[in-house]
């Protein structure tokens, strides 16, 4: 089964039924540092770890989907993570308040929801 | 396909009891566009407002910029697939009301809206300083999702502009230009010497609030497909995006993209304008490896020299980027990218997200992360409510003399990947 990576508390409840949501308390860095430690355990990555139009640090969910575990590390995702964990780390810590992180996280959600039609 | 286009310059817009363009002044009947706008029940109040070049204004948070256009047509309208009818559009005759523009104004995610300021500093950043702008401040009735006041803040603002664009039907255009792209083999036989060029535009399809419209289809769901760019020209693609302000394109930027406006400068010159193909930015990777192996086939299909790539937005994108450049590279066609860089405050980090040894001609729109002070202006049209929280802003970013300090990120075309926007080298 494929696995969902999160620290989106929405995630959850919707995703339960389709992947194995592993779910963690902690920073987007944090999510996406465990991450890359499956994808060179052999997880392949199935969605791009970084957002597309909201800069990084600047948001406070991520949601990344892999596959089990099936074989050899694959090098192109390797490039891809590695690449989003070297950008996270170098980005500014924001502040984020209780009605924007219902936003985020609806928005989280719905960009891995809206890709899986 | 042959499209000829009519300008109809304008220099101020006003309100005034009788909608019309006279003397090159678009005036506009504020009760005509505030029934448009609140046909829609979605929405509870509608504001109207207009802000000129030079002006002490800033608007924000800014959502999307339209440009008034009309076909002169019986059975096709522009915005098709949208508004009226579906009809294939890019031929026939189309008017613009040129220096006009519709600005949505509302905030539907907190911190993706974009800043305009119409004098100052902010305003050498964007595009839309220069034009005279009719502002509508929305406020959606009580509860409505955000994905739906998009929807209904996207559709209001397309009507508006299509019905002051039916104003300049009757109107004498100031100048007339014709645009034509010919088939593959009769472009190959009239000019047999020329370097033939593709234009490869990518389109933000992530998913909700990050959507691209073509002929009313959701872009994310179709397959990398080519369109005459004279259709651009007329309103097949729209935008319906809610990201970053600097690189994203608003309805104005596909309207009057300046990649098929140069191409088409150079045409049956230096170059043959071989055609165009669209294709989309999801977040399964799979997705991406599908849409790419499609544009570079199309390309393919065209027979073509060369390639020009230009990106929407930037993160995830930059693999689309890149997937395109390289598997086009590999087909033996040079290609060059026009993107952004999201270099850092000082400039000193990796531009993009992801790179390729492919990617060995690239034209940069700026670096989104460059930090600005914008000077306190008179007047404010919208609010300064999230000026924080917008992609750019940050917190206590707002100084006591009431500049607020901000990245290029939040300002409306700021580093437009298509080239739209004003910073040079030259």
């Amino acid at each position: 089964m494929d696995i969902l990576l999160t620290n989106n508390p929405e995630c959850g409840g919707y995703f339960g039924k389709i992947y194995r949501v592993e779910y963690m308390d902690a920073p987007p860095l944090v999510v996406l540092t465990r991450a890359r430690d499956m994808v060179h355990l052999g997880h392949g990555l199935l969605t791009h770890p970084l957002a597309g139009g909201l800069p990084p640090g600047s948001h406070p969910y991520r949601s990344v989907v892999l596959t089990a575990a099936d074989g050899a590390p694959c090098a192109k995702s390797i490039g891809i993570i590695e690449s989003a964990v070297e950008i996270y780390t170098k980005a500014p810590n924001v502040a984020f308040s209780a009605e924007h992180l219902k936003e985020y996280a609806a928005l989280d959600l719905k960009l891995i929801k809206g890709g899986n039609l | 396909m042959k499209l000829e286009v009519g300008y109809v310059d304008i220099k101020d817009i006003q309100f005034g009891a009788q909608a019309e363009v006279r003397g090159g002044v678009l005036y506009v009947n504020e009760d005509a566009v505030k029934e448009i706008v609140l046909a829609d029940g979605r929405i509870a109040e509608v504001e109207l407002d207009i802000a000129r070049p030079g002006e002490s204004v800033r608007i924000a948070p800014v959502k999307d910029v339209i440009e008034p256009r009309t076909k002169i047509c019986n059975d096709c309208n522009i915005f098709p697939g949208v508004l009226g009818k579906v009809k294939t559009v890019g031929a026939g005759r189309t008017h613009v009301l040129k220096g006009a523009a519709v600005v949505t104004c509302g905030q539907i995610v907190g911190f993706q809206e974009g800043i305009i300021d119409m004098t100052g500093l902010g305003a050498k950043y964007t595009p839309f300083s220069a034009t005279n702008n009719l502002v509508l401040v929305f406020t959606p009735k009580e509860g409505l999702e955000p994905h739906d006041y998009e929807q209904a803040l996207r559709m209001a603002g397309l009507k508006v502009a299509a019905y002051l664009g039916d104003l300049a039907k009757e109107v004498t255009p100031d100048r007339v230009e014709t645009y034509e792209t010919l088939p593959p083999l009769k472009s190959k036989e009239k000019y047999p010497d020329l370097p033939r060029v593709a234009y490869v535009k990518m389109l933000q399809t992530q998913g909700l609030l990050h959507d691209t419209y073509v002929y009313g289809v959701d872009m994310k769901q179709s397959l990398s497909t080519m369109l005459h760019p004279t259709e651009v020209m007329d309103g097949a693609i729209i935008s319906g995006n809610c990201v970053s302000a600097c690189d994203k394109n608003t309805t104005y930027h596909h309207l009057n993209n300046p990649v098929i406006h140069d191409l088409f400068e150079e045409h049956g010159k230096s170059l043959v304008f071989a055609g165009m193909v669209i294709t989309n930015e999801n977040v399964y990777l799979m997705d991406k490896e599908r849409s790419s192996d499609w544009a570079a086939k199309l390309v393919q299909m065209m027979d073509v020299d060369g390639v020009i790539i230009t990106q929407e937005g930037f993160g995830n994108p930059d693999t689309d980027l890149m997937m395109n450049c390289k598997k086009i590279e590999a087909l033996g066609i040079p290609t060059v990218i026009i993107t952004d860089e999201y270099a850092g405050r000082d400039g000193t980090s990796q531009s993009l997200a992801d790179v390729d040894v492919a990617a060995n001609a690239v034209v940069t729109g700026g670096n989104a992360n460059e930090v600005v002070t914008l000077p306190k202006l008179d007047r404010v049209i919208g609010s300064l409510k999230e000026v924080d929280v917008i992609a750019g802003g940050f917190e206590n970013n707002t100084l006591e003399d009431g500049s607020i300090v901000v990245e290029l990120q939040a300002i409306i075309g700021a580093t437009n990947e298509m080239g739209f926007n004003k910073m040079s080298a030259r």
